[in-house]
């Protein structure tokens, strides 16, 4: 039963990279740019939801002794994730207007920096504006076990977080596949310049990944704070960086791809832990993203794109 | 297409290389150029081999004691909680009409929890702003890299927090406030085995913090020396947030208690963590637990846990229902430990100041070292002959939102 | 010094040749001379500069190696490496390493033994960066960058899990002289001696900016630049690009494992947490600044960021430096608007200067106003100003400071710069 409950755990966490990883996946597809600020969209996300469950009352019901999950509760919940993604939603769309678009034409080396100066430029911000400190994130899924025994354990959380992410990428992968905004968004990835020759208007496409990117990284971040209740501003550090392997691993790119990824990331971490090397937990994700690339130098799931000579 | 060979420019640098490292050489051995080059004298690892000047006599008109710490970096919070602790006795003694007559100021810089950065800022505290005594770092790291600096320039450096035993061994210029990891594993593993009765016990390290380490393996000493077992030894690093991989394989090992020596920004993790694995022992921790956002972060998780720390909030202690009072009143939070230690590490460096009679820093020195049953808020300090606080550690249980007092365990 | 070396036949080398060219004397007399010139400073620096002056100096000088070596694969053979921090962790634990057991064991003069130590730091260094490069060197672009962190990464957890040397059984009887020094896992490694001074740092600032340049410059350093330029038209002329990478990646490690090994025993402690990921970028910032391949840029942009940092740290130091930024902002975006100012004047100086204006107005608002929030928060601030730096110097002069121009004695010359790439 061990090996089952550290697949649940593995699952959950995977879930939450690969929203993470979309993101980063999204971005690279249409603009080849590895978005550093990502990780600290996703810490904004957490924090627009801690301040919006602040706002709407929630915090301090559920700091109450026996708080009342009843329908305007899950209401206000939906309301909370609604505000965190269109506010982060807009970050996105707002750095790509400003920091990347100008960018369009020069090396993709000058951007990358760029996206490592808006990263500091949000962290430390961050720090200044809401304090170092980690905060207390209220529990806006009930913490019930749906599965309570002694060797099995199944959170109400643990489904939800499964659930909405598979939602999000289902709904994701339609918005992709089936709509018009997809359709040009694959037109871009696939050429920047034909598609804008085909009168798609490239910059609204692009601002639109990000917007949807960062939208996906602020559910991401809520989940992730509701499974592990601190928020802080560096909380998207190491996982943002964690998630862009996940996006490579998977084949960067590719949608379907970013969940595998995020899920064998996190089942490798996992398995490595268990195992009782914890210190190495870090270490395995890249050594295995090393190997993956050095025998599969796309991805898992990536196409490998003929050089242009 | 032509192979690829050394080419004759590759050769030349070689051969520079060669002869520069000749001329370096040379050069050390030759009496004038030996002090040029060398610092390299004796060979001793001991950095007190090495003369470089001592910092300038102390000069101005107030006293400027330089404070540095993590304000940035995932740290952040432990260098601000510090800052908080320094900046209060600052007040109050500059309330209190300053020492000596004279009003305090503290230079605080950043560090961004580097150790290079440590000793960067170590000697601009020293040379520029030429500050009589020199207060931090909460880690070990930051202070292993500046102690070597302080001690040289004869400026005594006061770490509150810094736990591991070489920083105060750098030199008779480097005191500490809190005790040492061989004593706070130690009483946690007696505490184990004696009061919890456990036979057996896990322990949950926190791998990038060597305050964590350091306590993980004198628990570890103790524990077994007195007949427990240890039955699993896992690792976290600091900023982790997912820990139930190696909760769930503690759980599997089913050990009598579970000792987590790290801070409490991911202890409150750990433990909600462990509840909702359905995990039942009792947890215990140092004094890196001791804040009351532990309680916040942990909730009903962290209810009934075990920790070592230097003093109780709830104490009816004048001295501390004041300093909390007090505390409260001034940055709208209760104090954790690394705050009451700073405040009285400032405490201690200002009575020090004012038993010197003035600003010489051989004399503070000698005034720190001769400290003895200073009634700080942390209890009674005296420091021994190795510069290191003896003061008694007390067990608390978090009860609420605030910890009861289990008991006190004397060095 | 370029035009004498290209003669040399590569197919029957001419050994004579290797040793002498018609300009050693003159090489050697400027090598005993700058050896003079650290020499002599060295003493005067002691002397009148304080500590912290000669620390921030010593630093700059470890940054100059740090940003010109891995300038050579990011910027003259043009792959993306983002794991330089690691090569400094191997450089500073191997140094230290050496440094403390040589103390111990050999009865040699301590320089003696901090050469040797550094030898062994460039070799370990180096045969990190082989290992690494050997097989990621395939792979390109962004998936060179981050195979080459996770590299770092694993260097990095590697050094917080070693305590003590312990070598498996046949060689163990080894472990009692190679386990005494202790590593100390991730409470860091203490007690290196503190051998790193300003005569030590430039002599090898100078080695490596002149190791680097000529190589650069040899027929190595244009196959270099044409893997480039173009990986694959480099192929098709006959490079063994590989080949070509994994050398430039080897030198690169070297050099980094060198800067480690100087920073190690300035610091005297290595702590692993010190060459994280953030390290990695710190260097490649200075690279993209000061302009990729041009070791000019990248040695003043190590300097300037050293610098900077230091400014940085007082509020009135961040204020003058965000002045500074937004009227260089200004400066370096009028071209951009010269074209609408001609054409319609106010509008088109109202577009021009309204970022400029209203970021210098919140600054001004900002330190007369909101002093204490400012005092508070200083430390997070300066990343920000540093963070606005980098946005800024990309969006209006992506190709960094130097571009790819080089200071250098045909700047005199009548005869104009042969730039061969």
């Amino acid at each position: 039963m061990e090996i089952l409950q550290q697949i649940v755990n593995g699952l959950t966490q995977g879930a939450i990279y690969a929203l993470i990883a979309l993101g980063y996946t999204m971005v690279y597809g249409v603009l080849r740019l590895i978005n550093f600020a990502h990780g600290d969209v996703y810490m904004l996300g957490a924090f627009a939801g801690f301040y919006s469950a602040a706002w709407l009352g929630l915090t301090k019901r559920l700091d109450a002794e026996a708080p009342v999950y009843d329908f305007t509760h899950w209401l206000q919940v939906a309301v909370v994730f609604f505000i965190a993604m269109l506010a982060c939603a807009l970050v996105g769309a707002a750095l790509e207007r400003f920091a990347y678009r100008p960018l369009r034409q020069s090396p993709r080396l000058t951007a990358l920096i760029t996206a490592i100066g808006v990263s500091l430029v949000l962290e430390n911000g961050a720090q200044a504006v809401f304090s170092p400190d980690p905060q207390p994130f209220p529990a806006l899924i009930p913490p019930t076990n749906l599965i309570d025994k002694p060797d099995f354990n199944l959170s109400l959380v643990q489904v939800t977080i499964i659930g909405v992410a598979f939602l999000l990428m289902i709904g994701l992968q339609f918005i992709v596949t089936k709509t018009r905004m997809g359709r040009a968004m694959r037109a871009v990835s696939l050429d920047r310049n034909a598609a804008s020759l085909m009168g798609i208007n490239t910059d609204v496409v692009i601002a639109f990944t990000f917007a949807l990117g960062s939208a996906l990284a602020a559910a991401g971040g809520i989940l992730n704070s509701v499974y592990q209740p601190t928020i802080d501003p560096l909380m998207g550090l190491m996982v943002g960086l964690k998630a862009f392997v996940a996006a490579v691993l998977g084949g960067i790119g590719s949608i379907p791809g970013a969940v595998l990824g995020g899920l064998l990331m996190s089942g490798a971490e996992t398995a490595v832990v268990a195992r009782g090397y914890s210190e190495y937990r870090d270490a395995i994700a890249f050594a295995i993203l090393i190997l993956v690339l050095l025998l599969r130098p796309a991805g898992l799931l990536g196409r490998t794109a003929p050089e242009k000579v | 297409m032509r192979k690829l060979g050394i080419s004759a420019p590759i050769f030349s640098s070689l051969l520079l290389s060669a002869i520069a490292t000749t001329a370096l050489l040379s050069g050390c051995k030759e009496p004038p150029a030996e002090s040029d080059l060398g610092t390299v004298r004796g060979a001793s690892a001991t950095p007190s081999s090495v003369d470089i000047a001592k910092a300038k006599p102390y000069e101005g008109s107030d006293i400027v004691i330089g404070e540095y710490g993590s304000m940035t970096g995932t740290t952040a919070t432990f260098g601000k909680s510090t800052h908080n602790g320094i900046m209060m006795a600052v007040e109050e003694a500059n309330a209190a009409g300053g020492v000596i007559g004279k009003q305090i100021k503290i230079e605080a810089l950043d560090d961004q929890g580097l150790p290079e950065q440590a000793a960067t800022v170590v000697k601009r505290l020293i040379t520029q702003s030429n500050v009589l005594a020199v207060l931090g770092e909460v880690a070990s790291s930051r202070s292993l890299a500046a102690a070597p600096i302080c001690q040289k320039a004869g400026v005594p450096m006061i770490s509150p927090t810094s736990t591991n035993p070489a920083v105060t061994q750098t030199g008779d210029y480097i005191f500490r406030t809190c005790f040492i990891d061989p004593f706070q594993g130690t009483v946690g593993a007696k505490f184990a085995r004696q009061t919890l009765k456990a036979g057996s016990a896990a322990i949950l390290t926190d791998v990038k913090n060597d305050y964590s380490v350091g306590l993980a393996k004198f628990f570890k000493e103790e524990f077994t020396k007195s007949g427990g077992k240890i039955v699993s030894e896992a690792s976290y690093s600091e900023g982790d947030k997912d820990f139930r991989a190696q909760l769930t394989n503690i759980k599997g090992k089913n050990p009598g208690v579970i000792y987590i020596p790290g801070y409490y920004t991911e202890v409150g993790n750990i433990a909600l963590q462990a509840k909702s694995l359905g995990m039942k022992q009792p947890l215990l921790g140092g004094d890196g637990w001791d804040s009351p956002k532990l309680a916040e972060i942990g909730k009903g998780a962290v209810q009934g846990a075990y920790f070592s720390t230097h003093y109780s909030p709830e104490s009816k202690d004048p001295r501390v229902v004041k300093f909390v009072a007090d505390f409260k009143k001034k940055y709208s939070e209760t104090p954790d430990a690394l705050a009451a230690v700073a405040y009285d590490a400032a405490k201690i460096l200002f009575a020090a100041i004012k038993s010197a009679g003035g600003t010489d820093r051989d004399k503070i020195r000698d005034a720190i070292a001769a400290t003895k049953n200073f009634p700080g808020v942390t209890g009674d300090i005296t420091l021994d002959a190795d510069r290191n606080a003896i003061k008694p550690a007390v067990i608390l249980q978090v009860a609420g939102k605030s910890y009861k007092y289990v008991t006190t365990v004397k060095p | 010094m370029a035009a004498t070396i290209s003669q040399a036949a590569p197919d029957a080398p001419n050994f004579a040749r290797l040793f002498w060219t018609r300009t050693l004397p003159l090489r050697l007399l400027a090598c005993v001379a700058s050896l003079g010139v650290l020499l002599g400073l060295q003493r005067l620096f002691e002397q009148r500069l304080n500590d912290y002056f000669l620390q921030i100096l010593i630093l700059a000088g470890i940054n100059i190696i740090l940003a010109v070596s891995l300038n050579l694969i990011n910027g003259i053979t043009g792959q993306f490496s983002l794991g330089h921090a690691g090569f400094m962790a191997v450089g500073a634990y191997v140094g230290g390493y050496v440094s403390i057991l040589g103390s111990q064991r050999l009865a040699l003069p301590p320089s003696l033994i901090f050469v040797l130590s550094l030898l062994m730091a460039a070799t370990f260094a180096g045969i990190a960066g082989w290992i690494v490069g050997l097989p990621s060197l395939r792979l390109r672009g962004d998936y060179l960058a981050i195979v080459t962190l996770g590299f770092g990464e694993i260097i990095r957890v590697i050094w917080t899990t070693v305590d003590r040397i312990q070598l498996p059984r046949p060689f163990d009887g080894l472990n009692s002289i190679l386990g005494s020094v202790q590593l100390g896992a991730a409470r860091g490694f203490k007690d290196i001696p503190l051998w790193t001074n300003f005569a030590w740092t430039f002599a090898l600032v100078i080695l490596c900016v002149l190791s680097i340049r000529n190589l650069a410059e040899s027929s190595l350093g244009r196959s270099m630049r044409a893997v480039r330029e173009d990986e694959v038209a480099a192929e098709a002329a006959g490079i063994n690009t590989t080949q070509v990478k994994v050398l430039a990646f080897v030198v690169s490690s070297m050099w980094a494992g060198i800067a480690g090994a100087l920073g190690a025993h300035l610091i005297q402690y290595a702590n692993p947490n010190t060459f994280n990921f953030m390290k990695s970028v710190e260097i490649v910032v200075m690279v993209v600044l000061g302009g990729l391949g041009s070791i000019t840029g990248c040695a003043i942009t190590a300097v300037l960021l050293k610098v900077l940092e230091e400014v940085l740290r007082t509020i009135s130091g961040a204020f003058g430096v965000g002045l500074g930024v937004v009227f260089f902002a200004a400066v370096l975006s009028l071209p951009r608007h010269r074209a609408a100012i001609a054409q319609n004047a106010l509008p088109g100086v109202t577009r021009w200067l309204f970022w400029p204006l209203l970021s210098g107005a919140a600054l001004i608002f900002l330190f007369f106003f909101r002093r204490d929030w400012l005092e508070a928060n200083v430390s997070s601030l300066r990343f920000v100003i540093y963070g606005l730096i980098l946005i800024v110097l990309m969006l209006l002069r992506p190709q960094g400071l130097m571009g790819r121009a080089e200071f250098g004695w045909h700047l005199f010359r009548r005869r104009a710069p042969q730039e061969t790439s």
